[in-house]
């Protein structure tokens, strides 16, 4: 397990969104395929989104720039 | 499917009908046909806007079986929705919490507004597609339930059905246009509950009548007495009693609450206290109101949730908790009847009762409402079938 893996799992327990936020746009980031990218896009986008948090714009954008939202 | 009950014998005059047979009180059946007849198809109390006080506010609510959710969304106004997720049904709000942002599905993340517009469906498409064109986020936000407020109380009409509320409420907003001005609920110390081994009719029907009052509440006696009250009926909508005695509450230097502004001299000795059909109970006078919403349990369970407003915001905190007090002691002093008639409601050779002509008309004003809502209920069954 990665580091990153592991401090996903610690902020899904804790609910720490802004964690979450942060550690699924840097697993985007380092994503070999354009498909997993957008899995983690996804979900911090999600947690963005739950949160209120100013990340959510440029996560849409994102997404959407690859088809993958509306 | 032959009727439930009889209740040729409750919609007569007041001087010969008797009052709803045992099973509108015991009856599971009947608790669920009245579900609908009396509750989901009117007007219905649920909450007070004071349950979520600020933008995101949210609290989940069960209202007869049926999970809810009131919301305050990010512009201010208070909307009630279906509790579950427009995807697989699953309860979208377990505990009262700030949204945040949007209401993020527990199960597989669909999120929606405070609005209720559904904002986001993760991996509907398959793994990081996030739309599919089967999937119109327009056509699937959560289901708004029809919702209104007036004196910060939440009413809600289930059904989607009921005429418009200030059409259904006409009369009774227009009797007190002098109270139609802003109310401050007193916070935690003026808000409380009490449990009730009962149906919820009867807590009405005691609540809408003065005759008991020397009998149950002897302290209001020395200065109010039954004379001194008198009846409120409007057939199909309300009914009560007032007082021209009322007396305002003062500490120890004299204080007292300030006054709705401009309530007008008429109310200055004058009170009111309404039952408004189905399951509020609202009292006004010139210095401070109440709301009690009356939660249906179960045929003989009921939740009696009393809020007091003032004419300000941050009324006097001494004066705020003898009222609350006052009037606590006045609600459970009421306790025992409603508990004991819920009793007698087994006894199985009672036939209704028989009313007072004099004394008990707006209970029967109430008991023809019921008769005459749950017989239109039927009626329509019928012709469904």
């Amino acid at each position: 397990m990665t580091d990153l893996d592991s401090a996903m799992i610690r902020a899904h327990d804790s609910g720490d969104l802004k964690a979450l936020i942060t550690l699924y746009t840097q697993a985007a980031d380092r994503a070999k395929t354009l498909d997993a990218a957008c899995f983690f896009l996804t979900h911090a986008y999600i947690f963005a989104l739950e949160a209120g948090a100013f990340e959510a714009a440029d996560l849409h954008a994102r997404l959407i720039a690859h088809g993958r939202e509306a | 499917m032959p009727a439930l009950t009889d209740l040729s014998n409750v919609r007569t005059s007041v001087d010969q009908a008797n009052g709803l047979p045992n099973a509108h009180y015991i009856d599971p059946g009947v608790f669920e046909e009245e579900k609908h007849a009396l509750l989901f198809s009117q007007w219905a109390g649920l909450a007070v806007g004071a349950d979520v006080p600020e933008p995101g506010d949210a609290k989940p609510i069960e209202f007869l079986g049926m999970p809810l959710l009131l919301l305050r969304d990010k512009d201010g106004q208070v909307r009630v929705f279906q509790n579950i997720c427009r995807h697989r049904g699953m309860i979208l709000v377990e505990e009262p919490r700030k949204i945040e942002g949007a209401i993020r599905c527990p199960y597989h993340s669909w999120c929606y507004s405070t609005k209720g517009a559904l904002v986001s469906t993760p991996h509907v498409g398959g793994p990081g597609h996030n739309t599919h064109e089967s999937i119109k986020r327009d056509d699937l936000g959560l289901t708004e339930i029809r919702s209104h407020i007036w004196r910060d109380v939440v009413w809600i009409n289930v059904s989607g059905d009921a005429p418009a509320f200030e059409v259904a409420m006409a009369d009774l907003i227009a009797r007190w246009r002098e109270f139609d001005l802003p109310v401050y609920h007193g916070g935690a110390d003026s808000r409380f509950t009490l449990e009730v081994k009962t149906n919820w009719k009867l807590a009405v029907e005691n609540y809408c009548e003065s005759y008991h009052l020397p009998w149950v509440h002897p302290g209001l006696n020395s200065y109010s007495r039954l004379e001194d009250h008198y009846h409120i009926e409007k057939p199909g909508a309300y009914s009560g009693q007032g007082t021209m005695v009322y007396r305002q509450l003062t500490n120890e230097t004299g204080a007292k609450f300030p006054d709705f502004a401009e309530v007008g001299a008429k109310w200055n000795e004058q009170a009111e206290y309404v039952a408004a059909y189905p399951n509020v109970l609202l009292g006004v006078h010139r210095d401070h109101a109440f709301a009690i919403i009356l939660e249906p349990k179960g045929p003989e369970r009921t939740v009696e949730h009393i809020h007091l407003y003032y004419a300000v915001p941050n009324a006097d905190g001494g004066l705020r908790l003898r009222n609350t007090q006052l009037w606590k002691t006045v609600f459970e002093e009421d306790i025992f009847v409603v508990e004991g008639m819920q009793r007698g409601r087994h006894a199985t050779y009672f036939d209704g009762g028989r009313f007072s002509p004099v004394m008990d008309s707006p209970t029967h004003c109430f008991h023809a409402w019921v008769a005459d809502r749950v017989e239109a209920h039927r009626a329509m069954a019928r012709a469904a079938e």
